[in-house]
Parts: structure tokens; sequence; C-alpha cells
């Protein structure tokens, strides 16, 4: 029996401890406790949302979780401990729990709780979490409970959209005295997915339920994204045959689309199981012409319509302006000519015998004045090809005739945008097979004589959609194309095929096919000759800008083509250098080219994607094709003069100051090490330059992100590493990969036995570097062990142990500003390379000194594994690692470790036993109650 | 007389969070049973007004420095009053005019310290719910009124053993200064070694006991 002195009793312990808190209400089984505890204040207090920092939290609500479960038992009670001030809890977490209880409720108890939510609701601007997935049943219920009213009410808030708001502001550009708009992004106050799925889920329903309610509210919806979207523009068109051309079908994750989606179901369930005049009431309160179009598309799914409606649809001469702006009605005419009575039929056919109204397109049939009549005629063609295609079944003869002749001209009509408006591709105005049908002479005629029509929309055929359809060509038959490359080379012909060309010979390099490499060398030298890319190439999506690209192209061929040496000849060497030299000449990038990236720290985006690196790669990957294959060769400075001569070159500011340039040579730094050491180190001092920085700074931060440490040349390269070590920040919170990759560097020399632990080197960037690096830099050298399958090098490990013991007591006498930077050593125990006992000790001393490791998942596997040898050390340890873990996250990821190290623990001495159930209650006060099982056994 | 067990473990807890607050505490303790000491509330008092002031460290937080605390706001008030009663020789009885410079003055520092108190106050509330929240580790907070409750508690214990620790009370209440250090005890105790597995077995007693007729 639930008497005073038990309630307070338990009270007191539920103030005790969160966990006991927690337990108490979710152990409760009875509704008795309701009044008691109610009596107490309980459920006057839902836990208000936590503001960390930047973060907000929702406590979860145990008193809460209670009444949920009590709600279908004692629905009455459990309403009447609903404290009205919950209704305005900050706590999204408290309103998720209200929902829950409302759907436990009966209908007109819910229904209360509903409105009272739907108050708060309203004055949101963002759902989290669970909301829209507990608003769910809620509304089921009562949609089915007769309280569509309520249901409604509850479901208004959460679809309410709104203007995105611009991360910055827009200036205001004036065009023609008029300020431009673009379009705006409509946002709603859960994703659009979400939207999505709660509107499937309660559709139907609601439909049943509250027809022209529910349709109006998501129509209003709808309106208010349109207008968002349309952005004061001033028109009455919404474009939705750009972002939605096709009302059946939609595209996932953009909320006006849902919102379509959603008003077409609901509009096609009333018409099937209602009134079609509920869904003209309501959709024509509505200006924008998606609403037409979702009328026309919801009756032309309806069985049975009243012939005069149809009538005089099909009879409105309004919906005959252009065949694509309605494209349901289309469908809908289509659909319902066959049935028409003949005189309404008589009236169809006579409205699209008359053709279009020409004035509609005046001011564009005015700015083309020398070509007017063309235009004139073109346009005509399309509207009569648009509707005879939607007519075909009541067509005339002579106007069959027209339509054949229509679609022979022009193909048979598709939906505009018919692949949603935005990712296109380029479209060719001719196949691949009616390609094929030409000779090559022929196809190159075919190409300088094609020239594109005026851009209307984005799938007019293009040369780049012509240039697809050659490279299908290409890589069908490299061969013929081989054979036939010179008809290529020729001023007449648009660059933006032979870049094609060469860019499918790129691709080819890589597959079975054989073709003749040297003939595209070839090739590459006439065009890297005979064309130029100065001046300005404006860009164009249809087509090449110019010849830049197909000089990149050419690059990337070079490039790619010394990494496939059973295609090469090595007599024949001497063939390529001329395109080499050429590439490796070429103007790109210029230093206006550069202008920006000089700013940035990004490396080797520029120098992958220039035409110069990448042919002075092309040439570095030359003399390496060289050194492997052709055995009768020497490959050095001095007995391969050109080539070092050239890469020489480009390292002479006077020369070439391309800092692109500059991170190639970093990034092949390992290559030219190998393909000559002296060499080489001669060039160091102009590869990393004391002036200008930015040179010595590209090449260096490439040289330490892509090459590896190399001791031979530390000697000649200390200078620059010191240079390095000078810039560290001590104070620096971030760590930059250049700085991971030098502190990798000198722990990696100091491995190898290339310094010692009083190196400068060493001893300075330890000295200089900030606590994140050199957390860092420990860190790494643990992670970079335990990717190692085999066992680590007795040497090796003897000079880690040393370097970390070194590291630890120079730690241990600074105290708290050596915690990252020790706490590092989780990685060096997960990688099993040091003696266990070693490695437990130093984990040990590490938590307790400074009572952080990283990383825990790692160190409490391994702690798992040592556990039998080690029970209190691990016990300890994992009580440590646990304790400080202030999120809580981190032992999700520990599998069964920590119940495997427990248990080893319980088995140990007193010592071990007591840490084991002194960790059990850690554990368990902060949640984990399984581990309470533990004890018992 | 020796410290309690609970007192021990606090101790031993607290070494091994963190030593410096181990040695603040037992030294507080040390001499509260000294009780041959004339002053061993007052050094007990900064013990605890210490152990209080730097338990952030506890949650590896930095400890926030007290030096703006309220009596140093109080100061300027007191200055401001002094100047017009012993300074202008203002009272209750005197007329305002030509005190009024005087008078605006004690308005303006009254003023000053509202404000700061208002700021100030919710500030420091909110760190102690923090660092008391924190100390629990993740998981179920306590329920909120409860917490607010102990919050409340532990900063007038705060203010307490300021008072004590300064000299600022005639005499000291044996009684009153051991339930505010109880209190502190408990409240780190019970965060560093909870008692969780016994507690709910209890609770489990108790909900079994309440529904057996159910």
């Amino acid at each position: 029996m639930i008497t005073d002195d038990l309630v307070d009793r338990a009270l007191k312990l539920v103030g005790e401890r969160g966990g006991n808190y927690e337990y108490f209400f979710a152990k409760l089984t009875s509704p008795d406790w309701i009044v008691p505890l109610q009596k107490r204040g309980r459920f006057s207090h839902p836990p208000p949302a936590l503001l960390e920092g930047k973060y907000v939290r929702f406590p979860g609500w145990p008193e809460g979780n209670y009444l949920t479960r009590m709600a279908p038992i004692a629905p009455k009670a459990v309403f009447d401990a609903i404290d009205p001030s919950s209704y305005d809890s900050d706590n999204q977490h408290v309103h998720e729990i209200l929902l829950e209880i409302a759907a436990g409720l009966t209908a007109d108890l819910a229904a209360d709780v509903a409105v009272a939510e739907a108050k708060w609701a309203s004055k949101q601007v963002r759902f989290y979490g669970l909301y829209e997935e507990n608003l769910i049943p809620v509304v089921l219920k009562l949609a089915n409970g007769e309280r569509s009213d309520a249901a409604l009410r509850l479901l208004a808030p959460i679809l309410e959209i709104e203007c995105a708001h611009r991360r910055t502001p827009e200036p205001e550009l004036m065009i023609d005295g008029q300020p431009y708009r673009g379009f705006a992004d409509p946002v709603g106050r859960i994703d659009s997915w979400n939207i999505q799925r709660l509107l499937i889920s309660v559709s139907k329903p609601l439909t049943y339920a509250a027809p022209e309610a529910f349709l109006e509210l998501l129509s209003e919806k709808l309106d208010k994204g349109v207008r968002i979207h349309d952005n004061d523009r001033g028109n009455d068109d919404d474009y939705s045959t750009i972002w939605r051309p096709r009302i059946e079908s939609g595209r996932f994750g953009d909320i006006l689309d849902v919102l379509v989606s959603a008003v077409r179901d609901v509009a096609v369930q009333i018409v099937c199981e209602r009134d079609h005049k509920i869904v003209g009431k309501v959709l024509q309160k509505f200006k924008w012409p998606i609403f037409r179009r979702l009328e026309y598309y919801a009756y032309s799914q309806a069985g049975n319509l009243p012939e005069d409606l149809v009538n005089s649809i099909v009879l409105n001469n309004e919906l005959y302006k252009s065949p694509n702006e309605n494209p349901e009605f289309k469908d809908l005419l289509s659909k319902m000519s066959v049935n028409l009575p003949s005189g309404v039929r008589e009236k169809v056919l006579a409205v699209v015998a008359a053709g279009p109204d020409l004035s509609r397109y005046s001011k564009f049939l005015e700015s083309h004045k020398e070509k007017r009549q063309e235009y004139e005629n073109w346009i005509t063609d399309q509207w009569r090809l648009g509707w005879f295609s939607a007519l075909t079944k009541i067509l005339r003869e002579e106007q069959l005739h027209d339509l054949e002749a229509l679609v022979s001209k022009f193909g048979t009509p598709g939906p505009t945008f018919s692949s949603g408006g935005f990712a296109v591709g380029h479209v060719a105005p001719i196949s691949l097979g009616e390609f094929r049908k030409f000779s090559l002479p022929e196809a190159i005629v075919y190409l300088k004589e094609w020239v594109p029509g005026p851009q209307t929309h984005p799938e007019m055929p293009s040369r780049a959609g012509i240039a697809q359809v050659l490279q299908s060509w290409v890589s069908e038959d490299p061969a013929l194309f081989i054979q036939n490359l010179e008809l290529f080379q020729t001023l007449d012909l648009h660059p933006t095929y032979l870049r094609s060309v060469i860019d499918t010979f790129t691709s080819e390099l890589k597959g079975e096919r054989q073709f003749d490499p040297f003939k595209v060398a070839a090739c590459i030298e006439w065009l890297l000759s005979n064309t130029n890319t100065s001046g300005p190439e404006p860009y164009n999506w249809d087509e090449d800008p110019g010849w830049s690209w197909a000089h990149m192209s050419s690059a990337r061929f070079l490039s790619e083509l010394f990494l496939h040496p059973e295609r090469l000849d090595t007599s024949r060497y001497r063939d390529f250098w001329p395109a080499l030299k050429l590439i490796a000449e070429n103007p790109s990038p210029t230093e206006e080219d550069e202008k920006d990236y000089r700013k940035k720290e990004d490396v080797g985006l520029l120098a992958l994607n220039s035409t110069r690196p990448v042919g002075l790669e092309a040439v570095m990957r030359y003399a390496r094709w060289l050194k492997t294959s052709a055995t009768d060769m020497e490959v050095n400075a001095t007995k391969l003069p050109g080539v070092f001569a050239l890469l020489a070159e480009h390292l002479i500011p006077e020369v070439d100051s391309s800092v692109a340039v500059r991170e190639m040579y970093g990034m092949q730094f390992s290559l030219l090490a190998w393909l000559d050491q002296r060499w080489l180190e001669s060039q160091l001092p102009k590869l990393f330059p004391d002036k200008p920085r930015v040179l010595d700074r590209f090449a260096w931060n490439a040289y330490l992100q892509f090459s590896r440490a190399i001791s031979a040349l530390l000697p000649a390269m200390r200078f620059r590493y010191q240079r390095a070590i000078n810039t560290l920040q001590a104070g620096e919170t971030k760590v930059s990969d250049s700085e991971r990759s030098l502190g990798n560097h000198l722990t990696l020399y100091y491995s190898w036995g290339a310094i010692e632990l009083d190196d400068e080197l060493l001893s300075e960037f330890f000295r200089k570097a900030s606590p994140s690096l050199k957390a860092q830099t420990i860190g790494d050298i643990g992670w970079q062990l335990g990717q190692q399958s085999n066992d680590l090098d007795p040497k090796i490990q003897k000079r880690l142990m040393v370097l970390w013991e070194h590291r630890l007591s120079h730690g241990i006498s600074q105290g708290a500003a050596s915690r990252q930077e020790l706490g590092s050593f989780g990685w060096w125990f997960g990688s099993k390379k040091f003696p266990d006992d070693w490695a437990i000790k130093q984990l040990v001393t590490v938590l307790d000194t400074f009572r952080f490791i990283n990383p825990d998942f790692a160190v409490v596997e391994r702690l798992g594994e040592l556990a039998a040898a080690y029970p209190f050390e691990a016990v300890h340890s994992l009580g440590i690692v646990f304790e400080e873990d202030r999120e809580g996250w981190a032992i999700h990821g520990w599998a069964e470790n920590p119940q495997m190290i427990i248990r080893e623990a319980l088995k140990g001495d007193e010592k071990s036993r007591a840490e084991a159930e002194r960790v059990v209650n850690l554990l368990v006060a902060r949640g984990h109650r399984g581990f309470r099982e533990l004890l018992k056994k | 007389m020796p410290a309690k067990s609970e007192q021990e473990a606090l101790v031993a807890c607290l070494a091994r969070k963190h030593a410096k607050l181990a040695k603040i505490y037992s030294g507080g303790l040390a001499v509260f049973f000294d009780e041959g000491n004339p002053l061993r509330f007052e050094l007990a008092a900064h013990a605890m007004r210490e152990l209080i002031e730097k338990s952030p460290l506890l949650i590896n937080e930095e400890v926030v420095a007290t030096g703006d605390g309220m009596k140093n706001r109080l100061d300027q008030v007191r200055r401001a009053y002094q100047m017009l009663t012993q300074g202008h020789g203002f009272n209750e009885k005197a007329p305002v005019p030509g005190s009024e410079d005087q008078v605006r003055a004690v308005i303006l520092e009254l003023s000053r310290y509202f404000e700061w108190e208002a700021d100030n106050r919710p500030q420091a509330r909110q760190r102690t719910a923090r660092m008391l929240g924190a100390l629990s580790g993740p998981g179920q907070a306590l329920p909120v009124d409860v917490s607010d409750n102990e919050v409340a508690r532990w900063m007038e214990a705060d203010g307490y053993f300021k008072m004590v620790a300064h000299n600022r009370c005639d005499s000291v209440d044996r009684d009153e200064f051991v339930a505010r250090m109880t209190f502190i005890e408990r409240v780190l105790l019970r965060r560093l070694q909870p008692p969780a597995i016994p507690e709910l077995d209890e609770l489990d007693a108790l909900i079994e006991e309440g529904e057996s007729d159910h």
C-alpha cells in the first residue's frame, strides 16, 4: 500500500541522485502513485532546456515517462496530473512526452492536450528530435476520434514554412531601373523529408475525416511556399514546370515538392472518394499555376467526371497558350479527348488548328528581327507538335500527316525539363548510331558545319553534347581515330572535339584496347604548337571556352601515359620529348590565375588542375619510366641533361614563379630524390628559397603532405626543418596537416636513429610545439605502430620507449600543460607493440597523474585483454577512463570489455575486488544499471 | 575527535581526483578537530571555502577568481554611505537639501551594486549548478527543484564559511557550522563515491511494498 511515509522515503532517495530519480519513475507500474506524487508537486517541475555554450540540451523527464505509461490505464488521473506550466516548458523533450501522453488518453482529453500543445508549437521556429514522430499517433487518434479540428490545429505549426535566411545579404541589383529579385528558398520548421514522412502517415485518415479543411491547410502552406519562392518578383508565374516538371512524380528533399505531392494525394483521394467540387472550391482560391496543374491532375485521376465540367475545361482557350505551361491539362485533354462530344471535339481541333498567339513572343521576335520568320515558324511548329501529340486519338487525317512531319523534324516531344530542370546533362542533336554511319572525314565535316541554335533552355543540343557522342565512338574504336587523328588537327574544328578525343585516349590508357600513344603525343605536339590560350576564355556550359581545356587534357594524357610502360617503346623515347617540352612551357597557370590561391593553405589543388605543373609531372614520370624500363640507359642529371635542366629551370623564380609548380615538385619530392639524389640536394635551396617565402611555403607544405621522410636527405634538409620548427606557435590550438607531418618526420628520423633525443631538431620541436601538436605527434607514433601487422624492430621499440619515458618524466614535471600530449599514450598502449608490463605501468602512471587517455576505446579493449594478468590495474584504469568521460558516450564503444575487466577484478585479491565494487557503483550511478548484476553474481 | 569514516572516504576520493583539494580538506579537518585551537572554526571555514571555490578542479575546469566578490562590491557602497553619514553628518532627521550630492552618490553606488548582483549571482548559481551537475557525471540529472535547492544551500554554505573565515560574526555556533560542513561533504562524497547499488535496492523494496496489493 502506498502510504505517505513510503512516498516520502522514496522521494528522499529520488532527491539524492539522478540515477535514483530515473530508476524510481521507470519502475513504477501502478497509477496509485499519481495522486500522492502530484500532491508533493512532483509533476510540476519538468526540467528546463540547458544551454551549454553554443549547444542546447533537452534533459529527460522521468515523471513524464511514468505518466505516459499510465495514460491508457488511468487517463483522467494522468490528464489531471499534467501541470499547465508544462505546456510552456522550453524543453522540447517535455513536449515530445506530452504528445506521448496524449496518444494514450481518450480522444477528447487528447484534444485538450493537443490544443494546448498547438499554442506552444505555434511559437517555435524549429522542432528538434522526435517531435513530429510523436505527433503522428496523436493526430491519428484525433482524426479517428472525430476530433480532426484539434488534429489540424496540432498539425498546422509543424507544417509552417518561412523564408530561409541568407547568410550574407545580397546587394540590391537594379536591372532597367527595377530591383532584381532572384528566387528565395522556403524552409520548413522540420526537414522536408520528415514533413513528407509525417504527411504520408496522417494524410489518408485526415482526408477521410476532414477533406476540405485538410486540403485547405496544405494548400495554404503551399501557397506560402510559392510566394516565398517567387520572392515578390511581381508576375503571376510560379515557374513550377521548372521545379516540378510533373505533378505525378516529385523529387525528394524539397519542401515545395513535398507540399505539392501532399496536396496532390489529398486532392486525388477527395475526387476519388468524395466530391470533386471540394477540390475545385479549395484549389481555385489560390492564384498560382501550380494549383491549376494540381486541379487538372486530380480531375485526370477521377473515374467519372461530370460532362459539363470536362467540356468547360477543354474549351477554355486560355489553357492553350502553350503546350508546356500546364502539362497536367495536356494529359487531361489527351485522356478525355476520345470521349468528348463531337461538337466539343471539333471546337478543340479548331483551337489547335488556329495556331499560337504569336504576340506572346513579341519581345523575343523583336530582338531577332533578322530571323523573325524562321523563329515564328519554329514556335508555331513546336506549339502544334505539342497539342497534336496530345490529341492523336481524335486528329483528322491531314492533321495526323502534319504531326508525322513535325515528329520527323523535331523528334517525339517530351515534357519540358523532363529531368527535373536542374541536373541536366548535355544534349546532342545526333545519336551515336547516326554518327557512326558517317565516315570519319564526313564526321569532321558534320562537326565543322554544325552550329548550335539560340539557347532558350538547358536541354538545347550543344557541342558538349556532340562531344559526348564522339567520346563514345572513340572509346569503341580507338584504333580508327588514331589512324585518322590528323583530321582533327585543324583550327577550323571547335576545340571541344579534339579535347574530348584526347580525354578519351587518357581514359583508354587504363583499359585493354591497344592504340599507338606516339600518335597522340604527335597530335598534342601539333596542338601545343598551333594553338594558344592567351586572352580571356569566359566559361561556357555548352562547349569549351577556348583551347585551354585541350591543353590541360594534353598534360593529363602525358602524365598518365608514363604510368603504363607496357604501352611504350623505350627505343622511341625521344619522340615524346617535343610534346613534353611544350607542355612544360605552357603558360597556365599565370600569376593572375594564382592570385587568390596564394593566400590559401590548400595543397595540391592547383598543381593537379593546372597545365604546366601537370606537364612537369609528366616530365618527371617520363624520367622514371626511362629509369625503370630502359635497361641500357642510365638516368641522372649527367646522362639525361635535357630533362634535369628543364626541371631545374622551373625552380628559378625569374623563369617560373608559379606556386602550383612548386607544389608539384613538393608532391614529387620522393620521386626526384630517387631519380638523382645529388641533383635534388643541389636544388634544395632553390626549391625552398628564403625568398620569396610563398614559393617556399607551397613547396614545403606539399613535400610534407605528399612525400615521405628520407633519412639520407636529412643532412641537406636540416635547414628547412629548422625553419619550420622556428615558425611553430606554442599557443596554437589547431594542428595543420603540415605541422602534423613535420612531427611525424622528426619522430621517424629519431626512431630510425638518424637523430638522437638531444638533437636540436627534436628538442626544439617539443619545446616550441603547441600541446595539440605534441599530442598529435605522440599519438601518431602509436597509431602508425598499431597499423603495422609485423612485430616492431626491437631497436626501434627500445628507442621509442626511451623517447616516451623522456616525455613522461618531462611531462610530470610540467603538470597539466602536458596532459594532452601524454594522454596520447593510449595509441601506444593500444598498438600492442610494447612489453605488457611496461605498457600498463605507463598507462596507470598517466591516468593517475593526468586522468586522461586517448583513445579510450583502444585502451579499454587492450585492458580487456590484459585484465586476467593485471586485474587491479585494469579495473582501476577502466574506472578513471569512465569517470573522466564527461559526455558519457565513450562506454558505448567499449563492447563487452568493461564487463570482462570487472569480472576478472572480482576474481582477484581484496584490493582488486574493492576497486571493482567502486567502479561498478560508479557505472550504475551513471545509468548503466546492467552492471548491478555483476555484483549480485 | 577523529574524523568520521565518511570524512576519511572523502579525503581518499579527493586525493584520487586532485591532491591539492585533498590537502586543503584534510588540513581543514585537522584544525576543526583540534579543540584546543581557539581559531579552529575560522581556520576550518577557510579550508571549506577554499574547497568550495576550488571544486571546479574536480571536473578539470578552471577556478573562477572571486576577487570581484560581494564584499568588494559592498565596500564601495559602504564608503559612499560613510561619506554621507560620518563625513557629512547626514542622518535620518537631517534635511536632504545640502546633502544632495552625497545622497546621489549613495544611490549611484547602490544602483551599481544591485546591477552587479543581478548579473553576478545568477551566473554564480549557474556555475555552481553546472559544476555539481558535471560532478555527478552524465546521465539523468536530479529533479530540477531538488537541484535548485541544493545549489542554493551550497551557495549559502559558501557565504557562511566566508563570513566565519573573515571573523565577521561574533560567535560561531558549532551545530550551524557542522550542518553546513556536513552538507558540503555529503554533496561531494555522494558524487565522488556514489552508493548506487544499495540505494537502488532500497527503492526496489519501497516500490514493491507500495505496489504489493495493487
